[in-house]
């Protein structure tokens, strides 16, 4: 649709328009980017220079601060857990959640409605009302201060299951069907029709879930102690408390974060359109 | 005849359970034990007087909510709620609707000014709350520092009581902004042009549109947002715990954090669970407000 | 009541394509044009130019003489039914009418009166408070065509607006539409692909095709009098029949000879093929399902074939045959079954052929 009727103001008024459109989209991405900008910045600096506020670029950037990041700190270890532990949940989460949308709209059965009620009840529920209860359900079956905890506590995605849900709904209705007279069973008829057919809302899903996973912070705060099992915002807290000693070391606390931040950001730029597309299409805009 | 009926029909029925339970139980079953069993289970601690160390505990009835009414912290942090919540939810939904509403058609850049301004809500909280701790460090942060260059006098950001809240409403917008920002821009993409054209046939300006085209149309995508954001306003912890831990002096403990100070500082698990159980029941009015309001606003 | 007219109206989009191309056409006062052709020859485009929803890239739109191409929409006083009808989803049906008159600032217990009156015109009386997402396609129709209505516009735009509506209301609102102009007094333009829609709604028809117009005529003359084989393809259901034909002279008559038979000319077809030297040459022949007849004895025989499908129709039926000239269409009210296979010899009414320059495609006569 090439509808230009609207630019029929006068010149001068563009101009203004323009000008304001620039100012306010140039002033909210200063403030958005300058914070990614100055932990980078501030990570190559010395421990004087830090301090020293007319410094604004480092005159003789610390590279070895990075290195020693990457080579001599236990930061990349937690971004190893944090990415391992997270693909795992995320895989089961995937299939788990996939099996149960299927249910819900492609499979007849009594309680239907019923279990889609319960569903739909948590999903909006503060999830750290569940946070006593669980811990101790974990401790009963000794899975503190473990990965097989972490990985077990979060198995179920239900943000993941609306997103499916609703993507599964949009199926031409005849599809599953067609599948089921062909012989295929239910199983085949989930992964060999649908899914393919809604590939985009799987990649979504697992997207937004593994960062939500990799980035998540409270709860594998509580349930794990020991440094070998911290994900990375945990470890990256413990870094910034204990050995960035609040305040002395912050060349290396930034470093550290850009580690941490960096590579995000890097994955980001390469799958932006599964989240932007993901977040406004198919997250389910009822209201 | 009357037998075989009644059998085949009770074969119907049932036949196709076993795929129904193996494709409803691997999410089921981690739902109950995860989500709604430990929901049940907080409502059923928050009546008793439990301590976590103790094996043993009573039944108290109503006694926590009782202190936790009679307890000044509470409604402190129930105010410290109210006023996150407000502080976060209005920003990011102005600001959000006025930047999709530059970006939503395509031009040079625009493509990397949205992946910009959408960067901070894929980043880890902890780290980039790090990073804010950093900028508003009271004496040598770069926040100050600009604000001396303003001519503004400098302020102590998240060492004072009185700014704590703001600095932590900074971040919390500033890591919202983009998601918010991304919802109205596939909402404004989806109101129909002709409705536009039909608008501007009937001799509506520009002004006219926006307020009696297109906010109407994308007003379930504001309602979605507003309960989102309150939602997650209710529930931020990494912010608080890195940038300020609830202080200076309480001024930034909402109800979530004293929830965590109480059963996992305190271990005084029947408050801590009464707390839980105001969060529940504060998300459900929540969530019965937005679905009553919606009726009567959001139109399709 | 308005007169509007194009001269030499282009749109060309900025990728240098031309979607419509020099358009000139004159709308009198009261007609009720038609543009017609298939999708993408540029008639909605037109329209929108017409409506100032989409600028003119070259050319000059006049309404009542005066000059509008940089007049916004709104200042055209023009009303148009979408497509898609374009009601404000969040707005009652009478907020949706009274939408134009509220912008306007029209007193309150105006703006009542007018709606109350158009609602009743279009028995929407009960539905005023309802809002579109409860309203039926046939329903929202209406209500589109209220909201357009109650501006007493000097020209009324319509973009395909039956398309969405199933067949069976879609013959209503035609109707509908038709009572409507009768009433109105005033000018209709109207997109539509469906020749049928064109041919009973309008008092001129302007066929398009590729940005350009073909022809303009009332629909009598565009199904009789086709000015090239676009146009005599497009009007007619179904479709015209074309086959090729040599045109030679025979015992001192003309005739165009076909695989299996001849056609005789009358003298007035003599004359124009002889004018234009076709003796002797091949042409193009066009005959329509209707003047195509079963022969009743061998020189009548044009095309002799075998019967592929036949369609009963109720009143008439259609005769599908593979012949020696390709495949031939009958629309016959005799109604004796043709069975499939069976022997056909068909003939034409020689005075319906229609000949087309095989090359440009153009009539050399009718």
């Amino acid at each position: 649709m090439n509808t230009r009727y609207s630019d029929k103001n006068p010149i001068g008024l563009r101009v203004l328009t323009t000008a304001g459109k620039v100012l306010i989209l140039g002033v909210a991405s200063v403030f958005t980017a300058f914070p990614f900008l100055w932990m980078v910045i501030s990570s190559l600096k010395t421990k004087a220079d830090i301090l020293n506020t007319d410094v604004f670029f480092p005159p003789d950037p610390q590279w070895q601060n990075i290195t020693g990041i990457l080579f001599d700190s236990p930061i990349p270890r937690y971004i190893f857990n944090s990415a391992w532990v997270s693909l795992v949940i995320v895989a089961i989460q995937i299939v788990s959640g996939a099996m149960l949308a299927y249910a819900l709209v492609f499979l007849k059965f009594r309680t239907r409605k019923i279990l889609f009620a319960i569903v739909m009840a948590t999903y909006m529920l503060p999830v750290a009302a569940t946070y006593i209860p669980s811990y101790i359900i974990l401790a009963d079956m000794g899975l503190l201060d473990s990965f097989g905890g972490l990985i077990i506590s979060s198995t179920v995605s239900i943000f993941g299951i609306f997103l499916l849900r609703q993507a599964f709904m949009q199926l031409p209705k005849g599809l599953v069907e067609a599948a089921r007279m062909d012989g295929a069973s239910h199983w085949r008829a989930l992964w060999g029709i649908v899914c393919p057919m809604t590939k985009a809302s799987f990649i979504t899903f697992g997207l937004m879930n593994f960062i939500s996973t990799y980035n998540n912070y409270m709860w594998p705060s509580l349930i794990t102690k020991t440094s070998d099992y911290f994900l990375v915002s945990q470890g990256l807290r413990a870094f910034f408390v204990r050995d960035g000693a609040y305040g002395t070391e912050w060349a290396l606390v930034m470093a550290a974060s850009a580690v941490v931040v960096i590579p995000l950001l890097i994955l980001f730029a390469f799958t932006q359109k599964w989240f932007i597309n993901g977040i406004g299409g198919e997250t389910g805009m009822k209201g | 005849m009357n037998l075989s009926g009644t059998k085949r029909k009770f074969k119907k029925r049932y036949d196709r359970l076993p795929t129904v339970l193996l494709f409803i139980l691997p999410a089921l079953i981690p739902l109950v034990v995860f989500w709604i069993y430990p929901i049940c289970r907080s409502i059923y601690l928050s009546f008793t007087n439990w301590d976590f160390i103790s094996p043993t505990y009573k039944i108290v009835g109503f006694k926590n909510y009782l202190s936790l009414f009679k307890n000044p912290r509470f409604f402190e942090a129930l105010w410290h709620t109210v006023v996150f919540t407000a502080g976060t939810l209005i920003p990011t939904i102005v600001l959000g609707l006025v930047l999709a509403l530059l970006l939503v058609r395509s031009f040079r850049g625009s493509g990397i000014l949205k992946f910009i301004l959408f960067s901070p809500w894929i980043t880890p909280t902890v780290a980039i709350s790090i990073v804010w701790t950093w900028i508003f460090k009271a004496d040598g942060g770069i926040a100050n520092t600009i604000l001396t260059a303003l001519g503004a006098s400098p302020l102590k950001w998240i060492s004072s009581s009185d700014t704590a809240m703001l600095s932590v409403i900074i971040v919390t917008v500033w890591k919202s902004l983009g998601y918010a920002m991304i919802f109205y821009l596939s909402a404004l993409e989806k109101v129909p042009g002709e409705l536009y054209e039909a608008g501007a046939l009937d001799g509506a300006n520009k002004v006219q549109q926006f307020f009696d085209i297109t906010l109407p149309s994308i007003s379930p995508t504001t309602f979605f947002l507003m309960i989102i954001t309150m939602v997650n306003s209710l529930q931020a912890y990494d912010q608080i715990q890195v940038l300020t831990q609830g202080g200076p002096s309480g001024s930034t403990r909402t109800l979530l954090y004293m929830y965590y100070q109480l059963g996992f500082q305190e271990f005084n698990m029947g408050q801590a669970t009464a707390v839980a159980v105001i969060m529940i029941l504060l998300t459900v009015a929540l969530s019965v407000l937005q679905f009553k309001a919606s009726e009567k606003w959001v139109h399709y | 009541m308005a007169e509007i007219i194009l001269k030499n109206i282009t749109k060309e989009y900025e990728n240098g394509f031309q979607a419509v191309k020099n358009v000139n056409l004159e709308i009198g006062d009261n007609e009720f044009v038609i543009l017609v052709g298939p999708s993408g020859c540029g008639k909605s485009t037109t329209l929108r130019m017409i409506a100032g929803l989409e600028d003119i890239s070259d050319g000059d739109l006049l309404i009542d003489g005066e000059r509008m191409n940089d007049v916004a929409p709104q200042n055209r006083n023009i009303a148009m039914v979408f497509q898609n009808y374009a009601l404000y989803p969040h707005m009652s049906v009478y907020q949706n009418i009274a939408y134009s008159l509220k912008i306007q600032k029209v007193p309150k217990a105006e703006i009542d009166k007018r709606v109350h009156e158009v609602a009743k015109s279009l028995g929407l009386e009960e539905l005023l408070d309802r809002r579109p997402g409860q309203l039926s396609g046939g329903q929202k129709q209406r209500v589109a065509m209220g909201r357009a209505i109650i501006r007493h516009p000097k020209v009324f735009l319509m973009d395909e607006p039956l398309s969405n509506l199933d067949a069976k209301l879609r013959g209503q609102m035609r109707v509908e539409i038709a009572d409507l102009y009768q009433r109105l007094n005033t000018t209709f333009i109207y997109v539509t692909h469906d020749q049928t829609e064109a041919m009973t709604l309008g008092t001129r028809i302007v066929v398009m095709r590729d940005g350009e117009i073909q022809q303009i005529d009332s629909p009598a003359n565009l199904f009789n009098f086709p000015c090239n084989k676009f146009v005599a393809g497009f009007i007619g259901t179904p479709a015209m029949n074309f086959f090729d034909v040599t045109c030679e002279e025979e015992n001192g008559e003309v005739i165009l000879r076909t695989n299996g038979g001849k056609i005789r000319m009358n003298a007035e077809k003599t004359q124009k093929l002889k004018a234009g030297g076709w003796i002797g040459k091949k042409l193009l022949a066009g005959i329509r399902p209707e003047h195509v007849v079963v022969a009743d004895s061998p020189e009548k025989t044009v095309f002799s074939g075998k019967v592929s499908v036949y369609e009963l129709l109720g009143s008439n039926a259609i005769v599908y045959s593979d012949t020696d000239a390709g495949r031939i269409i009958m629309n016959t009210s005799q109604l004796e079954e043709h069975t499939h296979d069976s022997d056909i010899r068909l003939g034409v009414m020689e005075e319906r052929i229609h000949i087309f320059d095989p090359e440009t495609e153009r009539t050399v006569t009718n």
